[in-house]
């Protein structure tokens, strides 16, 4: 691993690490847990890598840390759809069908990669699966839209943060695998950059000051009763 | 190859949504909700149905002192009555265009929309309303839900306040250009059908708020 690559991983570790120290802090990890975990489990694989690169520097520890921050981005917008619909049935059951429609797409999609090898899966596989992800989480921003639903701070900033990155990240693996590793260097610094303001863009909204809110205490407590300790 | 197309496309879809997204106020969507949560519904009925009354029985008197200077020879005094009578129509249908807008938002927040009726096109007068409504007695019958019903008749409201407008401004230009006399007819349609979308749309905004409320009573019996 190059010096320059080892900066990278340290600076996209240290800008996790503020996201879940501002969550943290500022006591929004209540507001989504698969989130902080998400965090927590790219801190310790990246970390890992940045530790013992010549023990987990290789593309199927790779496939695995990708396999498990993409389930639990998944989990991500399914605990973000059950807190913001939890009282409102016509957008819950909307989303559930949307959600099911995106999660059966994204198995038909990867079906012809099952049992197939690690590079198969890195080059096919994930940008399908990151790209299905991408269209939950519009699907996910398109119902709260169409039922005028209001979005907590900390869920909008994590579903319009993602939505970018996934698609980014899916047209760098895509263009790897039409165009081979002469692209390399390019879909490389594309990804770092589109993963590092996606981080600094979380940041920023995770040490955010949360103004208290004039809305009716009884429309918060309906509509988000798990940030009305903090807003009451 | 499809892959690059299905990127392509959503590279072109996606800054525009994100940017609708990120633009909305959560602060006034939460806002928007008191409407549905609190005693506010209620309250804003009340206001629009005062606002109405205050906005029509000014028309009304209006309307009436113009024909009143017609019969005594006062034609000057006519047109301007008439022509500020035509000013207040045509300030007073764009607001109910937007509050029927807002009750389409809201509207969806409501999974079971109580039943409403479609517009009778007996109760205009004027032809091009009347066809409309009998566009919404028509489409009615091929929804399947209240709430596709319910959408309907605001669609139907939006477009007959548009089409009130236009036909109020096109039969009085030719008497604010002075080149011709007013049509009473005309002018006496519109005011009755003014009356008459006031009267529906305002019982559309009833008919939403008891879906609200009923929406509401659901919610809190389900937790």
């Amino acid at each position: 691993m190059a010096p320059w690559e080892k900066a990278i991983i340290a600076i996209e570790i240290g800008l996790a690490a503020a996201v879940l120290a501002g969550l943290l802090v500022k006591g929004h990890w209540r507001s989504c847990y698969t989130f902080v975990l998400y965090l927590a489990s790219f801190v310790i694989f990246e970390g890992a890598i940045l530790a013992w690169p010549g023990r987990f520097f290789r593309l199927d520890f790779w496939l695995v840390k990708e396999a498990t921050e993409a389930l639990l981005k998944l989990a991500v917008a399914f605990e973000i759809a059950v807190r913001v619909f939890e009282r409102l049935p016509s957008a819950r059951v909307t989303f559930a069908l949307a959600f099911l429609t995106g999660l059966v797409a994204i198995a038909i999609a990867m079906a012809p990669t099952v049992g197939a090898d690690a590079a198969t899966v890195a080059r096919v596989g994930l940008p399908r699966l990151l790209y299905g992800t991408a269209l939950i989480f519009v699907g996910l921003l398109g119902v709260c839209l169409w039922y005028h639903v209001p979005l907590y701070a900390i869920h909008k900033a994590v579903l319009i943060g993602f939505v970018p990155y996934l698609v980014a990240f899916t047209v760098v693996l895509q263009a790897l695998q039409t165009f081979g590793w002469d692209v390399r260097a390019p879909a490389n610094y594309l990804n770092t950059v589109a993963f590092i303001s996606l981080l600094a863009f979380w940041t920023r909204a995770a040490w955010r000051r949360f103004s208290p809110s004039d809305v009716s205490p009884i429309v918060l407590s309906f509509l988000q009763p798990w940030v009305r300790t903090r807003r009451a | 190859m499809w892959m690059w197309i299905i990127l392509g496309l959503t590279l072109v879809a996606l800054p525009p949504f994100l940017y609708f997204v990120a633009r909305r106020s959560e602060e006034d969507t939460l806002r928007d909700w008191e409407l549905v949560l609190t005693h506010k519904g209620n309250e804003r009925l009340e206001a629009v149905r005062s606002y109405t009354n205050a906005e029509l029985a000014l028309l009304d008197w209006t309307y009436e002192r113009a024909r009143e200077a017609e019969h005594l020879g006062r034609s000057q005094e006519a047109l301007r009555l008439l022509d500020t009578g035509c000013r207040l129509i045509e300030a007073y249908c764009p607001s109910w265009t937007r509050s029927l807008a807002a009750m389409s938002v809201l509207s969806r927040m409501v999974s079971a929309m109580a039943n409403v009726r479609p517009l009778r096109p007996q109760a205009f007068s004027l032809r091009e309303l009347a066809q409309l409504a009998r566009l919404n007695e028509f489409v009615h019958q091929f929804l399947l839900t209240t709430s596709e019903r319910f959408r309907l008749r605001l669609y139907i409201l939006a477009r007959a306040f548009g089409t009130l407008l236009r036909v109020v401004v096109r039969s009085t230009a030719p008497v604010r250009a002075r080149v011709a006399e007013p049509n009473w007819e005309t002018v006496e349609a519109a005011r009755r059908d003014v009356h008459t979308l006031s009267d529906e749309s305002i019982e559309t905004f009833r008919v939403l708020l008891s879906s609200l409320e009923a929406e509401k009573q659901a919610s809190a019996r389900s937790l």
